[in-house]
């Protein structure tokens, strides 16, 4: 089972072996050919620059034959052998003349005619002539002998004696030999005449290479005319071996450069791009990587997968495509599942930890789950119920129509509501429930759960008798407080007309003065009625919501000069000194109404003032504390103890002073806190035993503020 | 079936009428024509024994030994025929020359002199102030037969200096006319044209290397002459070409050992008379001239070395040749 693994890698690397084996053969034939045809085309660009150098050989070696022709004929003259007085004579001379010349004569044969181009004489080789084989009047040209001889002819005219001046020819031949002499090392020199190889510096093994690859030879040699004027006939053409015409280097370093470079491009071109194409892949690997850690599209994965992309659209491209098509469509789904997974978990939580107890049951109607409120509601626990039919919550007083009518609902709507009494499990009494019924149906329609909640109705109900008890008792309280005004008023007017009365008869000086005395109790017990009914009137209103609060911006300043010079008075009669400490500009305003601001300042300097010692101090200030502005009254009076202070803003609990000969209500303080609170302020107070008790109030500041100097 | 046993049938006859007409050319240079020492260049054609090779033999005749060398070195020609002393000169002047089949037995060399000056010249020392003509030679080897009248003049007590050596050629009429034209005063001649020159009156014999008198005074006189020669690299390119050069001289010698001096001349299809009658005379005078196998043999190069360090004295590059050195009896073979 342990088969080796296919891998990529390593099919790519056997395949790219052998494509690269077959690469390397064909490469090494074409670099040869390419090679072979470079080398032959250099040759022949070297052996063109040698083609000077042997056209000017040739043209030494013409005028050198010219100059010899020349200058045998000078001899010959010179030798009178020609001038026919003993023909034999004249001949064997000639013969012994040319003989002695020896290898110095340097022609091959030597013919000699009258102007009548009959033979005179001739020597050397057999070439069996009558006469010069050249047109009359030409000074040099070839012949080509029967076998096959190339000779070079040199004509000059020669003086013949009493037969006139005829003509001599000095034949030279074209042969191997000469062609050898003629060249330089490491240079092969053939004479081609009509395309028929003559001779070669190589000998007849140059004769009989040019012969079996006549037309390979033909390709390598540069030629060049014999003389210009005979272009077409008399060829010499030039070689050089390879080896002849470059270095060892240069030839080694060519052979090499070819397939170096051939298979430097092949590697570069083949390993980009393997390289490139491996990249993407990699690229593609880690994309699956990163995919594979986070199943999400990060932006690592973005990169890897532009990484592994080609605009080529090739098959990584296309997989890399698919990949992320796929990468989305799991993100996707992840994100709904993910969704789902929390909604699940959200459900699970409303399931588990809702108020509403829920019973769920299968297509069977068998209980499969149950919430912790449901044992709460019921005292049923899963333990109790799994796996059982709710019809063991059925009560006796309910009959099979009650059911029967449910189950009907149900299988005609899938749902079921109504009020149901349950006992709980521990007891025996019974308890309200609202029931909620509902079947979960499959696509087919087939039911497969019903779902049902109980909301227990026992505290809602006892909610709604609380609410209508309080709405009772509200609308009774109202009523008294109206009561309470219209009897102020009521009890007012009567109380007019008593001190009125008493004021007058207090005038009267008719009245004898022990009358006058009671006279005064009378109108004093009237003010001090009066001022508790007007504190109650003040009282009824407010909690009966009759009170008049009308808010604008006034000025605290004013305010506060209106208040104390209307305490003054009562402060100077207990010899109470008032300090004003105002550490606001006079034009700072708040919002609220001016009466009733004016009244709760009263209020708590009348407290200050009534609850102090003689020669005590009321000091009144105010100042700006994060945009409010506090007006704080402090007394230098006996204080509130600790224990009290929970009190203080109760109606008609004067904290003990009612045993005091300082007359007072026990609801100034609750009005004020009333007053203050309906102006959107706030009341608070500081007190100890001993050490005085300081009031304020504050309200919102409706003004820039502007903090005068201290 | 018909049509493939056709198709083949011409192929094969095609290729064979190729291999049958494509005669391998093999260039020979020799002096000659019909220089008796050579002849067994001349009749190698004449007996047909260069056909038998399926070879075309050119044959470039020349007026010396050194010059039929020259052609060898040149190019012009892969195989020559000429004394192996001038091959020995060659050797020390640095050509590529070796000796791969004998073609004499014994040096045919007569030192002749023209007849007008009979009774003035009675011997060699009397040569002194003479013309005297020898092979032709070239500046880089000297002729046998130029090696062969120095060593006779200097025996003699002839100092170089006193005569002139002038070209003579090894033909008929080169060697006729120096004499007849008084050209030359003397001629280190070839046979059989001393021999016919002598006939007709035109010389007297002043020394001959067939006689014992003139040998006996010589060193190394029995010296190898004419001999087979090619280049070291035509040995190495082209084997059996050389084989088949010796193989024709081969046959062309031993055909002459089979035959009768008659049946030579006649195989050479001379018409002159005179000439035809003067190498029959020769061919009879000298019946050992030539080897009958192309053989080498070691006692006569050993001869033949002695011959050439006698005839240079002094010259130290002559002195280092070793004649061995320059054998290759690979074909011919070897013989006492």
């Amino acid at each position: 089972m342990n088969k080796a693994k296919a891998s990529i890698i390593r099919q790519a690397s056997l395949r790219l072996i052998f494509s690269l084996g077959l690469f390397i053969i064909f490469l090494g034939i074409s670099s040869y050919q390419l090679y072979s045809l470079a080398l032959h085309k250099s040759a022949q660009e070297r052996t063109a620059s040698l083609a000077a150098f042997f056209q000017t050989r040739l043209q030494q070696i013409n005028k050198d034959w010219e100059l010899l022709a020349h200058d045998f004929k000078v001899r010959l003259e010179e030798s009178h052998f020609l001038e026919n007085r003993n023909q034999q004579y004249s001949n064997i001379n000639l013969q012994a003349f040319l003989t002695i010349q020896g290898g110095n004569r340097r022609f091959q044969y030597l013919f000699i005619q009258d102007k009548q181009a009959h033979k005179v004489f001739d020597f050397g080789n057999d070439l069996k002539l009558n006469s010069i084989p050249l047109p009359a009047s030409s000074e040099s040209g070839w012949y080509l002998t029967p076998g096959g001889d190339l000779y070079r002819i040199i004509v000059v005219p020669i003086w013949l004696g009493e037969r006139g001046t005829g003509q001599m020819a000095l034949f030279f031949e074209i042969n191997n030999a000469l062609l050898f002499n003629l060249t330089i090392p490491d240079v092969d020199l053939s004479v081609f005449h009509k395309d028929n190889i003559i001779a070669s510096s190589l000998g007849q093994i140059g004769i009989e290479k040019f012969t079996a690859a006549k037309d390979e030879n033909a390709k390598l040699g540069h030629d060049i005319a014999w003389e210009n004027r005979d272009s077409d006939n008399t060829l010499l053409r030039i070689e050089a071996p390879i080896q002849a015409l470059f270095t060892t280097t240069e030839l080694v370093t060519s052979a090499v450069l070819i397939p170096v470079i051939d298979g430097l491009i092949l590697w570069f071109t083949l390993g980009f791009w393997l390289i490139r194409k491996a990249r993407r892949i990699n690229a593609l690997g880690s994309a699956v990587h990163e995919f594979a850690q986070h199943a999400q599209t990060t932006p690592h994965l973005k990169t890897h997968l532009d990484a592994a992309y080609d605009t080529q659209e090739d098959e990584i491209s296309e997989v890399v495509k698919s990949f992320d098509t796929m990468a989305e469509s799991i993100q996707h789904f992840n994100a709904v599942r993910t969704q789902e997974e929390a909604q699940r978990k959200l459900w699970a939580q409303v399931f588990a930890i809702g108020n509403e107890a829920i019973l769920i049951s299968d297509h069977e109607n068998n209980i499969i789950s149950i919430n912790s409120a449901f044992t709460r509601v019921t005292g049923f626990t899963a333990d109790d119920v799994i796996g059982k039919n709710p019809r063991m919550f059925r009560q006796a007083q309910y009959d099979k129509d009650f059911y029967s009518e449910m189950w009907i609902a149900l299988k005609g709507t899938g749902y079921w509501q109504g009020e149901v009494w349950n006992k709980h499990k521990n007891d025996e009494e019974t308890h309200p429930k609202w029931l909620s019924i509902a079947t979960v149906k499959d696509v087919a329609g087939n039911i497969t759960h019903n779902i049902a909640t109980y909301l227990d109705l026992t505290h809602q109900k006892a909610a709604h008798a609380a609410d209508a008890a309080r709405k009772v008792s509200e609308a009774a309280n109202i009523a008294k407080s109206v009561f309470l005004a219209s009897m102020s008023h009521e009890l007012r007017t009567p109380l007019n007309a008593v001190l009125g009365y008493s004021q007058l008869l207090n005038t009267d000086e008719r009245l004898p003065l022990d009358a006058i005395e009671d006279i005064q109790e009378i109108e004093k017990a009237g003010l001090h009625l009066l001022a508790l009914i007007s504190d109650l009137i003040d009282l009824s209103r407010i909690e009966a919501g009759m009170i008049e609060t009308t808010m604008s911006p006034i000025k605290v300043g004013a305010v506060i000069a209106d208040s104390l010079s209307m305490v003054r008075p009562a402060a100077e009669k207990r010899n109470v000194a008032l300090i004003k400490d105002i550490k606001i500009d006079n034009e700072v305003t708040v919002f609220a109404n001016h009466l009733r601001l004016r009244q709760v300042l009263i209020n708590l300097l009348s407290n200050a003032i009534k609850y102090n010692h003689p020669n005590g101090r009321v000091s009144l200030g105010c100042e700006i504390i994060e945009c409010r502005v506090r007006i704080a009254v402090r007394d230098t009076g006996r204080g509130i103890p600790l224990e009290l202070q929970n009190r203080l803003f109760t109606c008609f609990d004067r904290l003990g002073a009612e045993m005091g000969t300082i007359e007072g209500t026990g609801i100034g303080l609750v009005i004020t806190k009333r007053m203050t609170e309906a102006m959107k302020g706030r009341i608070g107070f500081e007190s100890s035993e001993g050490n005085g008790s300081l009031f304020w109030v504050d309200f919102p500041l409706c003004t820039p503020v502007v903090v005068a100097p201290v | 079936m018909n049509f493939v046993v056709y198709f083949f049938s011409v192929i094969t006859f095609t290729l064979l009428s190729n291999c049958a007409f494509a005669l391998e050319k093999i260039t020979l240079s020799a002096p000659g024509p019909r220089n008796l020492s050579y002849l067994p260049v001349d009749l190698i054609h004449a007996i047909g024994a260069d056909a038998e090779e399926g070879v075309s033999l050119e044959i470039l005749h020349t007026g010396g030994g050194g010059v039929a060398l020259n052609n060898l070195m040149n190019r012009n020609a892969d195989f020559a025929v000429a004394g192996f002393p001038a091959a020995m000169s060659l050797r020390a002047n640095g050509g590529d020359v070796i000796g791969i089949a004998a073609v004499n037995d014994a040096p045919l060399f007569v030192l002749m002199v023209r007849s007008g000056l009979k009774g003035k010249v009675k011997r060699i020392a009397d040569l002194r102030g003479k013309v005297i003509g020898v092979n032709t030679g070239t500046k880089n080897s000297k002729t046998t037969s130029q090696q062969l009248a120095e060593l006779l003049l200097q025996f003699d007590g002839v100092d170089l200096e006193m005569v002139r050596i002038v070209p003579a050629g090894q033909t008929w009429a080169e060697q006729s006319s120096l004499i007849i034209s008084g050209s030359a005063d003397a001629v280190m001649g070839d046979e059989p044209f001393a021999s016919r020159l002598a006939k007709e009156g035109h010389v007297f014999f002043l020394a001959n290397l067939a006689d014992p008198a003139t040998t006996k005074k010589i060193k190394g006189a029995n010296f190898l002459h004419a001999t087979l020669e090619t280049r070291g690299d035509v040995i190495q390119s082209s084997p059996a070409k050389v084989e088949k050069m010796v193989r024709m001289m081969v046959k062309s010698l031993a055909w002459i050992a089979r035959h009768q001096p008659i049946e030579i001349v006649d195989q050479l299809k001379i018409t002159d008379p005179k000439e035809r009658a003067s190498l029959l005379l020769a061919l009879k005078k000298y019946p050992q001239a030539f080897s009958h196998d192309g053989r080498f043999s070691t006692e006569q190069l050993k001869e033949t070395e002695l011959f050439f360090h006698t005839t240079n004295p002094g010259n130290a590059k002559a002195l280092a040749v070793q004649i061995e050195s320059i054998i290759n009896d690979k074909w011919s073979g070897r013989r006492k």
